[in-house]
């Protein structure tokens, strides 16, 4: 059997066995090779998968990262589109208040309930065109409560008003960035479930190149046993021939 | 007598042959199957692959879009409020001369409605932006997820399928298994009674 685990033996070398040895020693060198290419193929299948394990790692690491970097930017967005800019807002409308020596308070506080319910009717899932109607008469509002304001007083709204616009516009920028890296989190996650997918068919390759494996082993066995069982019936007619001669 | 080009001699290890090539067949036709299968689940992972890229990259953007809109709206506030600054930073005094008091004034007017222009134009930036956003990018995003769950929904129905095919052939080796040592025994019986019948001879 050491020649035929080494890789097989040469037809020349059966000369001297009987037939069923023959067939035998044949189907064993044809197992010997089977298995060998099972091995190599679940070796090479193994090495294939670490290689496709460690893509995954990586990918989903990469998006990770691309997750964190996203929530930093929506911090940044939430933090300049909803604190510095409503912050802002709010201080341009006292400063119209103030400056309009409480006579367009009224106004003023009627188109901040109104931007504040737009907002508060977006985040909800409101009607867009309820919440536009609502944006508009707040500032038509908001407006109408500045005129007549003392000149600095509007100087002072104009200014918060401003900050309040470039919070706002940072916060729009901050929150493009930010999906733009979710984008590249759901591409690494396509990528890394892209990746599992083959780590499955290779996983299927293996367990398949074990079966095989197992056939081969049990053929064997089955083969020897059949062949052993052969040889001993004939060397039992043999010698109840002989005998009986 | 013969199965597969092998003639028995016995009737019983015939069938037992006869099973053996059956169950033998079956699970290799089970195997191609299920090879077929795994083909179209590859095919079908490639799919949702691009599918999840494609809604990953339209919804990139979407959100460019609504950056940029957002951005717009914002700038014309702030233009329409240095407008305002500017036109509030205008001082018209009695002591002035009255062509220089209209004219100031004018001036004022001007800036003041120049400063209700800008926050006017910015208002539309600000109203369209959930639409701008979906038709740069949002209903394609939809679209493409909806692509993506449906092409994991099959693959999960096929693995679902290729596992029942896996069960029926390893059941039809175990079966060709079973024959084969039916075989084995009636060839083994054979040969007990040819051994009698020459011990007796």
């Amino acid at each position: 059997m050491t020649g035929i685990e080494s890789g097989g033996r040469s037809g020349s070398s059966y000369l001297d066995l009987g037939l069923e040895a023959k067939m035998l020693a044949l189907f064993e060198d044809c197992a010997a090779t089977k298995t060998e290419s099972a091995k190599n193929e679940v070796g090479h299948k193994a090495k294939e998968l670490e290689r496709l394990r460690a893509e995954i790692d990586e990918a989903m690491k990469e998006a990770a990262e691309a997750r964190e970097n996203a929530g930093l930017w929506g911090k940044i967005s939430s933090f300049f589109g909803g604190d510095v800019a409503k912050l802002a807002q709010l201080c341009a409308a006292v400063a119209v208040v103030v400056g309009s020596g409480g006579t367009g308070a009224p106004l003023v506080l009627a188109g901040m309930a109104c931007l504040a319910a737009a907002e508060a009717g977006r985040e909800c899932g409101l009607d867009p065109k309820i919440c536009t109607a609502l944006s508009l008469a707040g500032a038509v509002l908001c407006a109408s409560g500045g005129a007549g304001v003392q000149t600095t007083a509007t100087q002072a709204s104009s200014l918060f008003t401003a900050i309040g616009g470039g919070a706002q516009a940072t916060g729009s920028a901050a929150s493009a960035v930010q999906a733009q890296w979710e984008a590249e989190a759901e591409r690494l996650d396509a990528e890394a479930r892209l990746t599992d997918a083959e780590q499955e068919q290779v996983l299927v390759l293996i367990e398949q190149a074990f079966q095989r494996l197992r056939r081969i082993q049990s053929d064997s066995e089955r083969a020897t046993s059949v062949t052993m069982k052969t040889l001993q019936d004939q060397h039992y007619s043999q010698q109840a021939v002989l005998s009986n001669l | 007598m013969n199965v597969a080009g092998i003639s028995f001699t016995s009737a019983s290890a015939e069938l037992a042959a006869m099973v053996v090539e059956h169950e033998a067949n079956q699970a290799e036709s089970d195997q191609e199957q299920m090879e077929a299968y795994q083909r179209k689940i590859e095919r079908e992972a490639e799919k949702e692959y691009r599918a999840a890229i494609a809604a990953a990259d339209a919804g990139g953007r979407a959100a460019l879009v609504g950056g940029a809109m957002g951005i717009l709206s914002s700038g014309a506030t702030v233009a329409g409020a240095y407008e305002s600054y500017r036109s509030a930073s205008i001082q018209v005094d009695s002591s002035m001369s009255l062509a220089t008091q209209e004219q100031l004034s004018g001036q004022k007017q001007e800036l003041a409605a120049r400063a209700g222009l800008f926050t006017a134009a910015g208002t539309p930036f600000q109203a369209l932006n959930p639409m701008a956003q979906a038709f740069g990018g949002g209903i394609e995003k939809e679209r493409q997820q909806a692509r993506a769950q449906q092409s994991a929904r099959t693959i999960q129905q096929m693995q679902s399928e290729a596992d029942q095919l896996a069960q029926q052939a390893r059941r039809s080796e175990q079966r060709s298994d079973a024959a084969l040592d039916h075989a084995a025994k009636f060839v083994e019986s054979d040969n007990a009674r040819a051994n009698a019948v020459l011990s007796n001879f």
